[in-house]
């Protein structure tokens, strides 16, 4: 049941009129039927891996919490082994097994274990981590274990957060589920606008800008450089609002519930620099890795060399986390290698911009700063959406090639020009958007313009989404990050 | 002093506005309708710019409706099906030959799912002495299309668009489209979004509304458009029928006849058309209306590509009037006997022009007149 689909929106009012219409001693159940259903509508058998994911996680908490010494760690270790375990079975395998068979017909090895034919459970990285986060929380004794195997349930298995995230914490959002929420008109409104946004986001931007996308990253062969170079940035953009189109419905539906979930972006495309990228792009899964991975490595209080690795490592995990493929792991690792770059290149960077004297002009500066970030990181996404190492090289190579690098009316082999200016101006639409956000976040504003002008804004948005919405029978490719 | 205080803060600018919770719950719930309401009648100002064509005055889909719920007379005798039934069923004719009131409601590709819910809608404001029901068995083929190619969507929208808000309406929303086609039916913006690209159109449709819009306002009587005759030589004559006095070409009837496709196959009954064939039967029995199924004739040339299946195609649909006792005219049967039909009665490969109809009609006064004795 995707979110841009009727049956979500009759799915989304049943429950919530219910939610509100129940007591709140029951509402849990509610919940977690709901999440259940949610969760069936995609592949209803694969309900038995999440539930038996969650009995284990369950069972490891409260023992975690009641034990100590060694056993407490051999109990964190089998739960974290479990959790990995399930991923590594259901993703992971396969991408090594044909690595490992690879390397033994390299090095004329007997080596012939079969692949398996398993379909990857939906949002299984989401949950699995929500739930490593949740048991590493209780045994350093930031989380109380919770023993309500129904809270804890609903906890793992949430249906808006349940396939692509947030990941949440367990501090922020196990105990919401013991809070009695009562109707908030207000808060009501809040979350329905997110979730028009996110549609619109979605259906109108996203789903548009990827006919580009897939037709010119479906045969790159066929491209000049410029078509190439428009295409990664429209991937750039379509990724954003696939994703944070996704996590607004999400954050939207939970909040018309009365639930706060984490913030998942924050305009990450204003970045000045890559470490920003990854404080504003898919929050809850960097402060994640930041807290259960990055921190226990040393963090950056550490030596250079140390430092570097860290970040490699962190990046690289995020990288293969996305997918079992070489083009996410390089995808991972560039990142890593940016950050490290940055690290290593602070003093010959602070020297030229006062070189340039970019120091006295800081607009200027900010803009050039945030220009870099953004080529950087498209060139990154190359890997991430590109099929294969190969034809990721093949898009760079054709890219790089200034004498075939082409001009504008190469695009108008991929796309009519109509369709192109309409790309270009939803993109614009969306920047304006996301500035007006920054500054009000910047100020901390809390700018209510009048009645007539916030209702022809939702018109606008909502009837947008009606006519330039993508909906055709080919629509179930669903949203990008469902596949993690 | 602190009293007087008091008093000129309560009455003076400064005093904040305590409203009461029902004040600010009316509000609230008077804002949201509110914007629902704008919300709707929006959307019906951009599908009135993005419509294709439905307004036009040959557009009979619409106008069939318009005229039914313009009747005051009783309909006493209902015709159900797709083009074939209401290029074949003459109501004008009927009507002087049987002193009856009759009306066809058939549309093009129209299903035995869409019939059910055409008859529910007309049960709600008649009562007929006869239904007759023409089946085309392409018809009751295919989930989403059949091998015909027929849009099961637009012709579910042929009765989901014009009948009244009812839980008829409703049932048909729910039964007659696809789970994926519900915003598209309800929304038309959705439906047509496509048409956003086509200035000229909207041009001509923003000029078309704009003046209805004034005509209503200044109270001004929207005057009844006669139908016009179609460059197809096609008109809609009244009462749900449509006629046409064109002749099929030899080409039509051999090289591109659309029913050649069934030449090495048999359909593809969907159990669900067939499921409301027997539901219609079943609603004519509980309102105690005598149901006649008939199938109207296809031209002999077409039927030499269905020869090998089509006594199969036709006791397929025996089988069903048979267990429910209800009286089934195959008409390509008859015509194989008698030859009341050839070529030159039909306008193409599947359907009767104006000559066609007058041999149809007058041999069908013998099945109608004694149901309508019953």
């Amino acid at each position: 049941m995707l979110f841009n689909t009727l049956p979500f929106l009759v799915f989304f009012l049943v429950v919530t009129t219910l939610y509100f219409l129940l007591p709140h001693k029951v509402r849990w159940m509610l919940l977690l039927s709901a999440s259940c259903y949610f969760y069936m509508a995609f592949v209803p058998r694969y309900i038995l891996i999440l539930g038996a994911a969650i009995v284990v996680n369950y069972v490891c908490g409260v023992s975690i919490e009641r034990l100590s010494g060694p056993r407490k760690q051999a109990v964190l270790l089998a739960g974290i082994a479990a959790n990995i375990g399930t991923l590594f079975i259901f993703k992971y395998f396969n991408f090594f097994n044909d690595n490992l068979a690879q390397l033994a017909r390299w090095l004329h090895w007997n080596y012939s274990l079969a692949n398996l034919s398993l379909i990857l459970p939906i949002g299984l990285s989401f949950h699995t981590f929500q739930s490593l986060g949740y048991l590493i929380d209780v045994n350093r004794g930031a989380q109380k274990a919770e023993r309500h195997f129904g809270i804890f349930a609903l906890f793992v298995m949430f249906y808006p957060q349940l396939v692509a995230g947030p990941i949440e914490r367990s501090k922020n959002l196990l105990q919401q589920f013991y809070t009695k929420q009562h109707f908030d008109y207000d808060r009501v409104v809040a979350g329905l606008k997110l979730m028009i946004w996110g549609l619109f986001k979605k259906m109108v931007i996203a789903d548009r800008v990827s006919l580009f996308v897939s037709e010119v990253y479906g045969h790159p062969q066929n491209y000049p450089g410029i078509v190439l170079a428009f295409a990664t940035l429209f991937f750039a953009i379509q990724i954003y609002c696939d994703f944070s189109g996704y996590t607004d419905i999400a954050i939207g539906a939970a909040n018309v519930m009365g639930f706060t979930l984490m913030q998942n972006f924050r305009q990450p495309y204003f970045s000045r620099s890559i470490s920003e990228f990854w404080r504003r792009w898919h929050i809850s899964l960097s402060t994640w890795f930041k807290d259960y991975l990055y921190i226990p490595l040393g963090g950056n209080r550490v030596v250079k060399s140390r430092l570097m690795f860290n970040l490699m490592v962190t990046f690289v995990v995020s990288g293969i986390w996305h997918g079992a493929n070489w083009t996410y792991l390089i995808w991972g690792a560039l990142n890593g290698l940016y950050l490290i770059l940055s690290v290593l290149t602070v003093q010959i960077r602070s020297r030229l911009v006062k070189l340039l004297c970019l120091n006295r002009v800081p607009v200027l500066h900010q803009l050039l700063q945030m220009m870099l970030t953004f080529v950087f990181i498209c060139f990154a996404w190359i890997f991430f959406r590109a099929a294969s190492l190969s034809q990721a090289l093949v898009i760079i190579n054709r890219m790089m090639q200034f004498n075939t690098f082409g001009n504008l009316t190469n695009l108008y082999k991929v796309a009519p020009k109509e369709e192109l200016i309409l790309n270009f101006a939803l993109i614009v639409i969306l920047f304006i958007f996301d500035l007006f956000q920054e500054q009000k976040e910047k100020a901390q504003l809390h700018i209510r313009l009048p009645l007539i002008v916030r209702w022809v804004c939702y018109y606008v948005v909502l009837f947008a989404t009606f006519v330039l919405g993508v909906y055709n029978v080919a629509y179930k490719t669903s949203f990008i990050y469902f596949q993690f | 002093m602190l009293t007087r205080l008091h008093s000129f803060i309560s009455s003076s600018k400064l005093a904040p506005k305590v409203q009461s919770k029902t004040t600010v719950i009316g509000k609230r719930v008077l804002k949201a309708i509110s914007f629902i309401v704008i919300f709707f009648l929006l959307e019906a100002q951009i599908a009135a710019l993005l419509d294709p064509g439905r307004f036009k005055s040959n557009f009979h889909p619409r106008l069939r409706w318009e005229e039914f719920y313009r009747m005051n007379k009783n309909i006493d005798v209902v015709f159900l099906g797709s083009s074939h039934a209401y290029r074949s069923f003459d109501p004008f004719y009927f009507d002087r030959l049987l002193g009856v009131n009759s009306f066809n409601f058939g549309h093009s590709d129209q299903n035995p799912i869409d019939s059910y819910y055409v008859l529910n809608e007309v049960l709600q404001y008649d009562h007929p002495k006869e239904v007759v029901f023409e089946l085309f068995f392409p018809l009751s083929e295919g989930t989403v299309t059949n091998s015909l190619n027929a849009s099961y969507f637009l012709s579910a929208s042929y009765v989901f668009d014009y009948i009244r808000p009812s839980w008829n309406k409703l049932d048909c929303l729910i039964n007659d489209f696809q789970p994926q086609d519900y915003l598209k039916a309800v929304f038309r913006t959705i439906r047509d979004k496509d048409n956003y690209k086509n200035t000229k159109l909207i041009k001509t449709n923003s000029t078309r509304r704009w003046t209805e819009i004034k005509d209503q306002l200044s109270g001004k009587p929207i005057p009844f458009v006669q139908p016009t005759r179609t460059s197809t030589g096609e008109l809609y004559k009244g009462k749900g029928f449509v006629v046409n006095d064109g002749v099929a070409s030899q080409k039509q009837l051999t090289q591109t006849n659309r029913l050649k496709v069934y030449q090495d196959k048999t359909p593809d009954w969907d159990p669900k058309k067939l499921a409301y064939i027997q539901k219609i039967i079943t609603l004519c029995k509980q309102k105690n209306i005598p149901l006649l199924l008939v199938t109207s004739p296809l031209p002999p040339s077409t039927m030499k590509f269905l020869s090998n299946n089509y006594q199969n195609i036709h006791d397929h649909y025996q089988q069903i009037a048979d267990q429910n006792g209800v009286k089934y005219i195959d008409y390509n049967l008859i015509n194989e006997q008698n030859q009341l039909f050839v070529d030159k009665n039909f306008k193409d490969e599947d359907h009767l022009n104006s000559a066609g109809v007058q041999i149809f009609d007058q041999d069908m006064l013998q099945y109608m007149k004694p149901m309508l004795k019953q």
